[in-house]
């Protein structure tokens, strides 16, 4: 017992300050591809380099379109690394979480000369404002979690098929550094006893069924959290013979926290971004099979 | 118990029959995370395949990602660079070493030991961000590369986190004091879980859990790849084979990865981090091994048309080591599976793929 105390005494204090509000990123993070639009050249080498086919690109005659999916993408900087100019680079910041799917993706249109360079910017890339009038700092993501929710948010894991990467950094939001309950938002073992369902993974064909009965067992009102980009798109494992795809092909999905897996902080950015979702009122959600009928 | 399982785990479905308390037999319906890889594989580029590879199981992901790129390797007969293989086991071992303490934690919590397991979860940060220092990624991805490393080691990159890995050596001591010092915790571990060395030799049990069962089975020092000719680690081999030598195995390799860490990175060279991958004649086949975490990793190619594979197989330890958990739990409570279930902490996904 005494060793015990003197153990956790010598140890002191090691939660860091509100993760949510404050995010300092470590130096040596590979960051967040991106891209300067109106500068770029040709964006045919950094297509070529993505693994994942995040940045694609679509040639019509004098014209082309340049796609990048921030759902798809895995943040491995082989773009920054491939693409000549500096109008791609890893920038230390997160991609932030959004709320719909299209926020994800940025496309531009270019006129190209007969050399395939991009000699002018038709049209711009939009892109929908990042979600950063939700509140962000930890006081208030506990205010949020204390009112709408009553003192404490319940979150049901579920790996819909997922590589278990992006549960390590969901494990990892338990640990004392992150310290997760602080906020009063804890992991609980059922989905009945669950207000938001974190789901990882591209969903399996396995798993689609156990999926939609694990959303059909969550009461409302609840959210859903699509996480990583196996998770918002079925990511580097695309769809295929076993694999269904998106999440939100399945159930509905409230917020999309890219990454691949994303960082314990994008997880508490995209938290709290759900929770503000779950207002009184909100009316209820019908999975991807069940909504035109 | 249904696929989805309580708690941050994988899914899978676990048949029990009890007879009271006591199980007397457990059945597994697993591949419910099949994902199509080794199919998968057959459409990618090879030096895209990397990434494919470093998914197989998140939390293996350097070892699978080794394995795939020893496989090219010998399929193109060159070997990585001199200071990719030294650096690979620097890597190989941080995978070990985060890991393992996790599951020591883990083992600890399921028997109600929690303040052990947060200081566990609190070393496991410290390495994860260790792993990131060096690589760039916490889960150590996206460094590998077929014929060596995308970018070099730097030596000062290195010095700050060998001196980290030595304060890390010391609090991680102190939690196996704290374990091991606690009766009641080893009282819980001692004699759970049995699995009998003979049974572990006829089912083929690979890894920490067949070490823990008198298997004197290690790939580094068996079959020995890249720097692991040159550095030999010393192999754990309990006879007892319960959760609580499980943890020890568990305990004694982080100890001797943090000595082959420092071994590696005192005769780690300069030079350039990846040699040149000559293209593989079509029909070609390879087999690699590598010593992850969990226990051996297989990857056998067959190179096909146009710079692609053929087929691919991808063979996880959890695989072999699913019936050891069948064994294990005969005639243990089922209170106590939750701690043996994590004595093994098989992947779902790599079993699956
Ligand atoms: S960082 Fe993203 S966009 Fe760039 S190559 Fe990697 S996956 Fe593609
Ligand atoms: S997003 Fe990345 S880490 Fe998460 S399940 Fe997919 S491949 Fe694994």
């Amino acid at each position: 017992m005494l060793n015990i105390l003197c153990k956790s005494l010598g140890t002191g204090l090691v939660t860091i300050g509100d993760p949510i509000g404050s995010f300092n990123p470590p130096p040596a993070w590979r960051g967040t591809p991106r891209f300067d639009f109106a500068s770029w050249r040709d964006a045919c080498p950094a297509a070529a380099a993505c693994p994942i086919g995040a940045v694609a690109v679509l040639d019509s005659g004098a014209s082309r379109q340049v796609k990048v999916d921030y759902g798809l993408c895995i943040f491995c900087g082989e773009c920054a690394e491939a693409c000549p100019e500096p109008a791609v680079r890893m920038e230390r910041e997160l991609e932030p979480p959004a709320l719909c799917r299209q926020d994800l993706i940025l496309s531009a249109k270019y006129e190209i000369d007969s050399e395939g360079m991009q000699t002018r910017l038709a049209e711009g890339p939009v892109r929908a404002a990042s979600p950063g009038s939700v509140e962000r700092t930890g006081a208030a993501v506990r205010h949020a979690v204390h009112k709408i929710l009553g003192r404490s948010l319940a979150i049901r894991e579920v790996d819909a098929g997922s590589c278990n990467g992006c549960e390590v950094e969901i494990h990892a939001l338990n640990n004392p550094l992150y310290d997760l309950e602080r906020y009063g938002i804890h992991f609980v073992a059922s989905p009945r006893h669950a207000d938001m369902l974190l789901v990882t993974g591209p969903v399996t064909r396995n798993l689609e069924l156990a999926l939609l009965k694990t959303w059909r067992a969550t009461p409302d009102p609840k959210v859903v959290v699509a996480v990583g980009a196996c998770g918002i798109s079925g990511g580097i494992f695309g769809r295929n013979y076993a694999v269904r795809g998106a999440v939100d092909e399945v159930v509905p999905v409230d917020v999309y926290v890219p990454g691949c897996p994303p960082r314990p902080e994008s997880l508490l950015y995209g938290i709290p971004l759900a929770v503000g979702r779950l207002a009184p009122g909100r009316e209820a959600l019908r999975p991807a099979g069940e909504r035109e009928k | 118990m249904k696929p989805v399982h309580a708690g941050i785990i994988e899914p899978g479905h676990f048949h029990f029959a009890v007879a009271g308390e006591p199980v007397i037999y457990l059945q597994l319906r697993l591949f419910y995370t099949h994902k199509g890889v080794e199919k998968r594989f057959e459409t990618v580029p090879l030096n895209h395949g990397i990434f494919l590879a470093e998914s197989v199981s998140g939390d293996t992901s350097f070892g699978h990602g080794l394995a795939y790129c020893l496989a090219l390797e010998r399929a193109a007969g060159v070997e990585a660079a001199a200071h990719a293989r030294l650096a690979r086991v620097i890597l190989l071992e941080l995978e070990r070493i985060y890991n393992h303490t996790a599951d020591i934690g883990a083992i600890a919590t399921d028997v109600g030991f929690v303040i052990a397991n947060s200081h566990a979860t609190r070393l496991r940060e410290q390495m994860l961000r260790l792993n990131e220092e060096l690589t760039g990624s916490r889960l150590l991805r996206g460094l590998l590369q077929p014929g060596g490393l995308r970018r070099p080691i730097e030596a000062q990159r290195l010095a700050p986190v060998l001196e980290k890995l030595d304060s890390f050596g010391r609090e991680f001591r102190g939690l196996l004091d704290l374990i091991e010092n606690s009766d009641s915790t080893r009282d819980r571990l001692e004699t759970t879980g049995t699995l009998p060395p003979a049974k572990a030799r006829d089912l083929g049990i690979a890894g920490v859990a067949g070490r823990a069962s008198g298997q004197h089975l290690d790939v580094r020092r068996d079959h020995p790849f890249d720097g692991y000719r040159q550095f030999q680690p010393r192999v754990p081999v309990f006879s007892e084979g319960d959760v609580l030598h499980r943890m020890r195995v568990r305990a004694e390799e982080v100890l001797d990865s943090l000595a082959l860490i420092r071994a590696a990175a005192a005769e780690l060279p300069e030079g350039p981090a990846e040699s040149p991958l000559p293209e593989i004649a079509p029909g070609t086949t390879a087999l690699s091994a590598v010593e992850g975490w969990r226990g051996e990793i297989l990857h056998w190619i067959r190179m096909g048309e146009n710079g692609r594979l053929d087929r691919c197989r991808i063979k996880d330890p959890s695989l072999n080591n699913w019936p050891a958990l069948v064994e294990a739990i005969q005639g243990n409570i089922i209170p106590d599976f939750p701690v043996i279930n994590k004595s093994f902490n098989l992947s779902y996904s790599g079993t699956d793929r």
